[in-house]
């Protein structure tokens, strides 16, 4: 490799200063990447069985109105539907990992009961009410299991970032930095030899 | 839309008509073999049992369970309407409470599209269908109203609209309106079943009607940590079961609780109760006991048609096994379509 460093005191000085800094800076990555895997792997775990309680429970909804469709009707399930005037709402805001900035949803009127549903309770049907219930709870569920998936998505490219800046400094950036203090100090110790036979030479004649 | 008729009733005549009818709506063994078919053949099999007409009618716009369900549903309104026309007199006025349940729903589903700012294509597309009749009414009143009290104005004359002209000016919400035509419901019920040409067992069927809906309510309020106090605004009057039983099943704090306030009046028939409620708490579902109660239900109106055979009985009999007849060919089309097995569906069928 042909290096384009002058091979003085001074240059080797600072490169052995910029060394010690990327050394010390690669250190950091490496923590980084480890504290970011780490937190990964928690989520990843919580995930996973976030993941699973939301099959659950989506198996549980769909059952349940499939029962109050077959029982009540389809119409009288519809019916029951239009007379809602707000829906779930979702604001998505920003919050801070270990300096990797991930999303954090949080929702409004994500649940409702037989009271804050605007339907008459009198006549209402147990089948129905369940049925609600059971895509209350859905809903609150699918926002956790979004956040938490956005946040994996994210932490993932950051992980994946960090590791290619970790693996550059090791492999390419502190390997080249090393060869070209060893160039400078062969060289140096090279003109220091020089200069020595060149004395000797001097004292001779 | 039937108030209390005066002139005589012809009892004899819309009983036999009624029994007449009842012999050819769909028995038992039929139902249990369309039991054994899927979904597509079921289809095909309630067009050959009488529902062909309206069948074809909406199988050009929708297609599967919700095609049957509308097509169910407009033959049920046709049939209905052709028992009113044959009923005169006071039995108008009883038979009426029967009919006119349909339309207490069409009205609530109205207010609720009111309230809810939908789309009339919506409603008339998928809840009450254009190709019914006698949905246009109802169709009228989501077009032409912007609010709910428009929509409340635009039911004038009928005893729903009646009932909804009370509360004119108060404010009410959607949630007060629906309560208060299910109560009115049952008060004209109750006061018709008092009046001429009823007996004893009507009136008794129609408190039974009501303490199992005061049950059910109590079960599903106490589910939504309800509090008491408002569980007690939300029993209705006139059941069989004294106030002051429901006063104390309004305060029970669990399933079992209820039971036993209910087993402190002997009106409560509370057989098969105990099996419901292991049921109902191992499965977290009311299905259990809603199905008891409705069974329950069949069962004494079955009882009394035959006790009573020259008597409105035999015209509501009729009218309540065609409506059970459209519940159970709509559970079988939309459960074998969705899934739900057989045993599922025939737990939940009352042949």
């Amino acid at each position: 490799m042909a290096l384009d460093i002058k091979p003085t005191r001074s240059e080797l000085i600072n490169l052995k200063r910029r060394i010690k800094q990327t050394s010390s800076g690669y250190n950091l990555l490496k923590m980084k990447r480890d504290g970011l895997f780490f937190e990964f792997r928690t989520l990843l775990a919580e995930m996973i069985a976030a993941r699973e309680e939301l099959v659950g429970t989506y198996r549980d909804a769909l059952k349940s109105i499939a029962l109050a469709s077959s029982i009540e009707g389809g119409l009288a399930v519809k019916s029951a539907a239009i007379a809602a005037t707000s829906g779930p709402e979702v604001t998505v805001s920003r919050r801070n990992i270990m300096g990797v900035v991930v999303p954090k949803v949080d929702g409004t009127n994500l649940t409702t009961t037989v009271e804050t549903r605007p339907t008459g309770i009198i006549g209402g049907s147990p089948y129905i009410d369940e049925s609600a219930d059971s895509y209350s709870v859905l809903i609150s569920k699918i926002v956790k299991a979004a956040e938490m998936e956005a946040t994996l998505k994210r932490l993932l490219e950051e992980i994946e970032a960090t590791k290619r800046r970790v693996n550059a400094l090791e492999f390419v950036v502190i390997p080249e930095m090393k060869e070209a203090q060893s160039f400078i100090q062969l060289r140096l110790e090279e003109m220091e030899r020089e200069e020595t036979f060149r004395l000797k030479r001097f004292k001779n004649k | 839309m039937t108030g209390i008729v005066s002139g005589r009733s012809n009892i004899y005549n819309a009983a036999a008509r009624a029994k007449a009818r009842k012999a050819s709506l769909i028995d038992s063994t039929r139902m249990r073999q369309l039991l054994q078919l899927g979904p597509e053949s079921i289809g095909a099999s309630i067009g050959e049992l009488g529902y062909r007409n309206e069948m074809d009618i909406y199988s050009a716009r929708m297609t599967g369970a919700d095609a049957v369900e509308a097509a169910l549903f407009h033959n049920l309104d046709n049939d209905l309407s052709e028992v009113m026309r044959f009923c005169q007199g006071p039995l108008k006025s009883i038979v009426s409470v029967y009919v006119e349940r349909l339309s207490y729903e069409k009205a609530k589903t109205v207010l609720r599209a009111v309230n809810g700012g939908c789309s009339d294509e919506l409603i008339e597309s998928q809840i009450l269908p254009s190709e019914n009749p006698m949905n246009s009414i109802w169709l009228d009143i989501v077009r032409t109203t912007e609010t709910v009290a428009e929509a409340a104005s635009a039911m004038a004359g009928t005893p729903w609209g009646k009932e909804l002209a009370k509360l004119e000016g108060s404010e009410a919400t959607l949630e007060e309106m629906e309560d208060a035509l299910d109560r009115q419901y049952y008060s004209h019920a109750l006061k018709v079943s008092k009046g001429r040409d009823s007996n004893i067992h009507l009136m008794k069927y129609i408190r039974t009607e009501i303490d199992h809906r005061n049950i059910i309510n109590q079960f599903r309020e106490l589910r939504q940590n309800i509090s008491p106090d408002k569980r007690l605004r939300m029993v209705i009057h006139g059941g069989r079961i004294p106030s002051s039983v429901m006063t104390q099943v309004s305060q029970a704090t669990s399933q079992e609780a209820i039971i036993d306030a209910l087993r402190r009046s002997n009106s409560f028939d509370d057989d098969g109760f105990d099996e419901a409620l292991e049921k109902s708490n191992s499965t977290g579902s009311l299905d259990p006991i809603a199905s008891l109660l409705t069974h329950k239900r069949h069962a004494m109106l079955r009882r009394f048609a035959y006790l009573n055979p020259v008597s409105s009985f035999p015209v509501i009999y009729y009218i309540e096994r065609k409506v059970l007849e459209i519940q159970n060919l709509r559970l079988l089309v939309r459960g074998k379509t969705i899934g739900l097995t057989s045993e599922v569906l025939e737990a939940h069928m009352d042949f």
